[in-house]
This record gives C-alpha cells, sequence and structure tokens, in this order.
C-alpha cells in the first residue's frame, strides 16, 4: 500500500510546493485537487493544484517531471462536484469539467479520476435512479475510451442544512453500490472508499471491503467521531454535524487496525489518502501540516511498505 | 506471429458514439483513425460528413449507424437515415434490429426492415452490419437472425452496440459464426479493449471489431510486431 494525502488541505500551496512537502514527510503520494479556477462552493471544494483547463503538453511534461524529481506520485486526480445537481447549469457545468479531469488523468497516465455521483437532494433515491443511469452511462463508457479509472467516494454529503434531506451524492450504502455496479457493469467504475462515512451512518466499514475488494481503487483515510452525548439529545434524524465531528486518523471511532488487517487480506495494494477535515487542526498552514504528519505517524504504524 | 500491423489495423472500425463527445473529440478520433489506419471509423451520424471531408483520400471508410441505439425506429425512419448517411459519404452502416420486434417475434418484420435498409445500402454501394444486441436475446433469436441476416444479404452481423447491458462474449461469436453463412461477417463490439482480446475474437473468425481503445491496441500490435 502507499501513503498519500488529499491536497485539498493545503490550498495555499502550490503544487510545486505540496509535492516537496509529501517528499519531505516521507509521503508515497498524492491525490491532487482540479477543481475549476475560481471561488469555492463549499469547505474543502475549489482548490486547483492542477488546472485541466489550460493543461497541454508542457506543463504534463513539467507535472511528470516533479513526480520524478521528488519521488511522489499522483494517486488520483480528485474532483467531487454534484453532476446530477437539479440546477441545469450546474450539472452540465460539473458534467463538461468531470471530462476535462478524466481526460487529464489519461494524458497524465494517473489513471484513476475520484469523484461522486451527485444527487438531487430533494428527491429519493429512486427518483434519481433514472438520470444517475442517463447521466453516469455515457460517463463511464467515456472514461472507458480514455483508459481511466473512477473512483466513487462513499460520502453522503450531508452535513448541514444545506444538503437536507437526502445529501449530494447517491453511492452512499452497498445496497446502492450493488444497484449502481449491476446497472453500469465496468471494471472502470469503482470506489473511493473512506471508513469514516459508515461510521456516524452506524454501518459495518469492515464488511464492504470484503464484497466490494475488486471495486476498491483507492481509500481516504478519515476518521469521525460519533458524541453521544449530543446523539442523545437530537437523535440520528438531526442534520449529521450536530452528533459526529471528522476527526483525523486515531482520533475517531475507526479501528484502524481492524482495518488494515481486512483491507490487507483483501489483497488491496493501492493508496490510501489521509483527508484532514478536523477543524481542531486548520487555524494555519502549518497546523494542517501538522495534522497531515501525525496522521501519517499513526497510520504508518499499520502499512508495510511504502517509504 | 500470423499477422502483419496492416491485418489488425483493419479489422477495427473506430467507434465515436458515445453521446458525451463533444465535436472536437469526434474530429481528433478521426485524425487517430486515419493515422492509425483503420478500417473504418463509424461516427454518430450527425458529424459523418465532416468526418467523410477528415478521411477523403486515406483507406479509412466513413461509416456511421441507423437505428442506434434501440432500434425501435421505423423503418422507413431507418431508410430514412440511410439515404441521408450514403449522401454523407457513409460507406459502412450499422444498423439495430427492431428488439422489441425479435423479442415479439415478428420475424416478418424483422426480415422487412433489415431488408429495406441492405437494399438501399447495397445499390449505393455500401455494406449493412445488422447490430443484434444480444444481451437483450435468448440464442434462438440469434440464431434466427443470423439466418434472416444471410436471407437478406447483409455483410456483417454484429454483437452490440456499446450501449446496452453487455457486449461481446465469446460464446455469442462462436455461436454468431456457426450460424452465419461463409460470406457473412462476423463483428465484435463492446469490451474489446485490448490487442489480446481482438486477437482472441480473430481466433475464432470474427473479421471486425468496434473499438475505442484503438490507439492502445495498434500500439501493442506496434510494439509485439517490433514496428517503431
Amino acid at each position: 500500500m502507499k501513503l498519500g494525502f488529499v491536497s485539498a488541505i493545503l490550498p495555499d500551496l502550490s503544487l510545486q510546493e505540496v509535492m516537496q512537502f509529501a517528499a519531505d514527510e516521507g509521503f508515497d503520494c498524492v491525490e491532487l485537487m482540479c477543481w475549476p479556477v475560481g471561488k469555492a462552493e463549499r469547505r474543502y471544494a475549489g482548490v486547483t493544484h492542477i488546472d485541466v483547463a489550460t493543461l497541454d503538453d508542457a506543463k504534463i511534461a513539467e507535472i511528470r517531471a516533479l513526480c520524478e524529481r521528488t519521488g511522489v506520485s499522483i494517486s488520483g486526480l480528485g474532483y467531487y462536484p454534484n453532476v446530477l445537481s437539479p440546477h441545469p447549469e450546474e450539472a452540465s457545468a460539473c458534467l463538461e469539467h468531470l471530462k476535462k479531469v478524466i481526460a487529464a488523468s489519461a494524458r497524465l497516465g494517473v489513471g484513476l479520476v475520484n469523484t461522486f455521483i451527485g444527487r438531487d437532494w430533494t428527491r429519493s433515491v429512486e427518483e434519481n435512479w433514472e438520470r444517475f443511469v442517463q447521466v453516469w452511462k455515457p460517463l463511464i463508457a467515456y472514461a472507458e475510451e480514455m483508459g481511466v479509472r473512477i473512483g466513487i467516494e462513499n460520502c453522503p454529503m450531508l452535513f448541514t442544512r444545506d444538503e437536507w434531506p437526502g445529501g449530494k451524492n447517491l453511492a452512499t450504502s452497498p445496497a446502492i453500490w450493488r444497484r449502481m455496479f449491476a446497472e453500469i457493469p465496468s471494471d472502470h467504475f469503482g470506489l473511493n472508499f473512506d471508513p469514516s462515512h459508515f461510521v456516524w451512518q452506524q454501518m459495518d466499514y469492515l464488511k464492504p471491503l470484503r464484497e466490494f475488494s475488486t471495486k476498491l481503487f483507492h481509500i481516504h483515510a478519515k476518521d469521525a467521531r460519533v458524541d453521544k452525548h449530543r446523539l442523545d439529545e437530537v437523535g440520528i434524524l438531526a442534520t449529521p454535524l450536530e452528533y459526529h465531528v471528522p476527526k483525523l486518523p486515531g482520533l475517531g471511532d475507526v479501528d484502524w487496525g481492524k482495518f488494515f488487517s481486512v483491507l490487507s487480506d483483501v489483497g488491496y495494494e493501492g493508496a490510501v489518502c489521509i483527508e484532514v477535515e478536523d477543524r481542531a487542526y486548520e487555524k494555519t498552514l502549518e497546523t494542517r501540516q501538522q495534522a497531515l504528519r501525525q496522521s501519517a505517524r499513526y497510520l504508518r504504524q499499520f502499512m508495510a511498505g511504502g517509504k | 506471429m500470423d499477422y502483419t500491423y496492416r491485418d489488425i489495423a483493419k479489422m477495427i472500425d473506430h467507434s465515436l458514439l458515445n453521446p458525451i463527445l463533444t465535436d472536437e473529440e469526434m474530429e481528433r478520433g478521426c485524425r487517430i483513425a486515419r493515422e492509425y489506419d483503420v478500417a473504418s471509423v463509424c461516427i454518430k451520424p450527425y458529424y459523418l460528413k465532416r468526418c467523410a471531408e477528415l478521411l477523403a483520400g486515406s483507406e479509412v471508410r466513413p461509416s456511421t449507424t441507423i437505428g442506434f441505439p434501440h432500434g425501435g425506429h421505423t423503418t422507413a425512419i431507418k431508410v430514412a437515415e440511410a439515404k441521408q448517411a450514403l449522401d454523407d459519404g457513409g460507406i459502412e452502416l450499422d444498423m439495430v434490429v427492431n428488439i422489441g420486434k425479435v423479442l415479439s417475434g415478428d420475424w416478418a418484420y424483422v426480415r422487412d426492415d433489415i431488408r429495406a435498409v441492405v437494399e438501399i445500402t447495397h445499390e449505393r454501394g455500401g455494406i449493412v452490419k445488422v447490430i443484434f444486441e444480444n444481451c437483450y436475446l435468448q440464442d434462438e433469436h440469434k440464431i434466427r437472425l443470423c439466418e434472416i441476416c444471410a436471407e437478406v444479404g447483409a455483410d456483417f452481423v454484429k454483437t452490440s452496440t456499446g450501449f446496452g447491458s453487455g457486449g461481446a462474449t465469446i460464446e455469442d461469436l462462436k455461436l454468431m459464426r456457426k450460424y452465419s453463412p461463409p460470406h457473412v461477417q462476423v463483428k465484435a463490439a463492446g469490451g474489446i479493449r485490448t490487442l489480446d482480446a481482438l486477437l482472441e475474437v480473430r481466433a475464432i473468425g470474427v473479421t471486425r471489431v468496434g473499438a475505442t481503445r484503438t490507439v492502445e491496441i495498434l500500439e501493442e500490435c506496434k510494439r509485439r510486431l517490433g514496428i517503431v
């Protein structure tokens, strides 16, 4: 397995600085954020370490040389929009950009794009399904044509009132994944699995690793802590951030020993990227970098190989 | 090695049918097909005319689809599509059968539907590949379709659109080869992404494949043949 981090937490660093930091800290890889240049629509979004809209041959050569020089690889390109947004202009802009990220991933020789399925959060799973098939079938065919695999993160994108009640990503549970992968059977369509999202949904995050072992394209290492005292106050029907807190790996409820134990059993050999979304560590660039250091130190005890 | 670069390249219909491909992407696809000297470019109908311009002077044939991808168009519309495609410079037409009529067992309708497109296309010097969309059919349907295609003079039988729930399988290709007379060729579409997959179907008598990963397949072919 390869240890890396998600570059969204270092928006103030340039691509060169991110890769240099990764090299200095002994990381194997980085998932690089590829949002369109412009204003972020939400926290952790809007970071552009590679601008796919202006990516030309010279820049590709430059990025490849940077990987070569630092010894840090790109685990995947990340762009997490809502291509099923009920607002047609937003949906089509997201789709256009996602296609560019896929093409960029092919041209850079990365071969993986991590993203969300998206969802009209005001409608049920059933009511979203036809549109999911309509949008994603050609999109996966496009990715196949490019030789790029698509890893869907299992984040419900439901944290506050803004995404209530359905959240902005359909791919939240094994039941939905099963249906999703049956609908679009493709070895280029898989998961970017993050155990933290199952913690607050009260779900088993180990069992799916076995059933979906061939679909594990990428792993996000984020933790979450369910605060029982808060849950007892508001109940599971409250908006989720009222009763749980995203944390650094090791500071929440994920049993990382068991997680890596099963992950290695099922033969996972890909990237595990630390995703820092812990507000206790977000005061300055220095504290965010410390968060990555601390998380790496903690996770390395479970990982053979790597640096 | 029992093949040359040309043998493999001339088995490939470079497919540019994905609904989300833009003009720019199709333009680039045509240039790639020309550069690699494949058999044909199978492109979305509206872009066929431009495709024919881009391929002019090469040995790569412009082609498109008829009744794509669900096959449920009326016969008159399929014929009109074929006419326009031939007017626009199309030489090879990949036509989808009326899948619902096949499943209903209305063979007279299915035969007339295919024959109408074959006749107009042959009159104008083109060829027709008949797409079964096997993922929705039973073996008995596929066998009957092979017989009908032979009877009405179709040039190829073809497994899939690439947009159904499944693509070409070895079993289906063997079945289609077995139940088609020698002058009807077999085309595999959907899921042929590597040179090995192409060679595997070639070994059982498939003479054409629909591919989107053309560059990878042919670069691998060059590598194996030691062509720099």
